[in-house]
């Protein structure tokens, strides 16, 4: 199981960050909430869900979408998901 | 979480959202957008208080909404309940709290059949997509036939660019457009050339309407349930409203022996596009209901004539030189039920600019 202070799961997040918004990544840390990044309105948020998938080889739904409200739940979502596929 | 119905309190303020955001209009809104919204929305005809519209309040400020109508349709003669929704906007300083999403979230889990929407733009294409809708090609598919060649081409120049050089030139072609134009209709070798119809044309009442669409509607899954008292609202309010057109022609057409063989609905404008809300009838005839619309709109000047493809007259549209496009609106739907996606895609239904929320617009 990965943890949500992974650096690695955090650096692969902040990847996917500056592929869907064009920031410093190091701008983006575990407390990021939306407000903090001009861009990660509505539309930005699903390029971002895409950046993410791509980035762990996931796919999320919509109410994984919906409970992505900032860098902390993104983490662990994905490290929720990354269990599920390891465990299948 | 923030979202919750529309109240009539709530006008006033998501009349300014939809004027300075929507419309990306400056000054102080018009009372006008007031009285759209007050009666689209809480006095249309289909009101179901279980699929109302929704806003976004963030502390007493409506940072964001998502209008819903209703509409009913029949499903192999069984009601089914569509929500249509629309004049979708949040405020730019409220966008990171994510209020689209939410909006469009607890408007996918009403209790409706069908959630939908027929003039979408790409960005809102893509984002519903992502969020479980479905682009239903064969009605997001458009015709368009052109009526003045020219003045298409400057309308278009002008539309593109809006340098002072461009409204010159537009300005300084506009007696050669003519000319062109002219000889474009009259020449018997002319694409554009424009027929007149042997067909006898009246003024099309609800109650005709009604009963054409029952009986040229053919033989589709899904269909509307067409009343006259709402037909009757729908359009007086797209006459008044004048969304897409300053006027709205409505006519029905017989033959020589003063039977309905067809009908249609158009916005006129005279230098602008005809905007065609719904054309039916007997599949005999269709060559003949589209000369007459072609010359009708021509007659009152429109530049060139635009609708939805009904797939049964792909061929008489492309006869008579409409080339499409899918640069018109997409429609859009989900639907927890795969049945109803599977026929909308497949065709099965009989839907117009009537009957979704592109004929429900504002114009000025």
């Amino acid at each position: 199981m990965v943890n949500v202070n992974n650096e690695e799961l955090l650096g692969k997040v902040r990847t996917a960050f500056k592929s869907a918004f064009d920031i410093d990544p190091q701008t983006i840390t575990i407390n990021t909430v939306p407000s903090d990044v001009s861009s990660w309105d509505s539309m930005g948020h699903v390029t971002l869900a895409s950046s993410l998938e791509q980035a762990f080889g996931l796919t999320f739904d919509v109410d994984d979408l919906m409970a992505m409200e900032n860098v902390k739940e993104i983490c662990r979502i994905v490290q929720s998901k990354l269990g599920q596929v390891q465990g299948a | 979480m923030p979202v919750r119905p529309l109240a009539k309190d709530d006008i006033p303020q998501v009349a300014d959202l939809y004027w300075t955001i929507l419309r990306e209009r400056k000054g102080p809104t018009p009372p006008a957008v007031q009285s759209f919204l007050q009666e689209l929305y809480f006095t249309n005809p289909w009101i179901d208080h279980s699929l109302p519209s929704l806003v976004y309040d963030e502390k007493g400020t409506i940072a964001g909404f998502l209008g819903v109508v209703p509409r009913k349709m029949l499903f192999k003669g069984d009601p089914v309940r569509i929500a249509y929704g629309g004049n979708f906007v949040v405020r730019p300083e409220f966008r990171t709290t994510l209020a689209g999403l939410h909006l469009l979230r607890t408007y996918m889990a009403g209790g409706q059949d069908l959630s939908q929407t027929d003039s979408a733009n790409d960005t809102s294409r893509a984002l519903l997509e992502r969020l479980g809708f479905t682009t239903i090609m064969p009605f997001s598919l458009h015709w368009m036939r052109l009526l003045r060649p020219a003045r298409c081409l400057s309308y278009a120049v002008s539309h593109l660019s809006e340098s002072k050089l461009a409204a010159a030139l537009t300005f300084a072609a506009k007696p050669f457009c003519g000319a062109l134009d002219s000889m474009a209709a009259k020449l018997s070798s002319s694409p554009f050339r424009n027929t007149r119809s042997s067909l006898q044309a009246s003024e099309l009442d609800v109650d005709t309407l009604i009963n054409c669409v029952a009986e040229f509607r053919g033989g589709p899954s899904l269909w509307p349930d067409y009343d006259a008292p709402s037909l009757n609202w729908l359009l007086s309010f797209m006459e008044r409203m004048k969304g897409h057109g300053n006027g709205l022609r409505k006519l029905v057409l017989r033959d020589s022996g003063g039977k309905i063989v067809g009908w249609y609905i158009y916005y006129q404008t005279q230098g602008g596009l005809a905007d065609v809300a719904q054309i039916g009838g007997s599949r005999r005839h269709v060559k003949e209901i589209l000369d007459h619309l072609f010359y009708d709109a021509w007659s009152h000047g429109a530049i060139a004539a635009h609708g939805i493809v009904d797939r049964r007259w792909m061929d008489d549209l492309s006869g008579k030189n409409c080339f499409f496009t899918c640069r018109g609106g997409w429609t859009v739907a989900h639907s927890r039920k795969p049945n109803f996606l599977e026929l909308l895609n497949s065709g099965d239904a009989f839907l117009s600019r009537l009957d979704g929320e592109w004929c429900l617009a504002f114009g000025e």
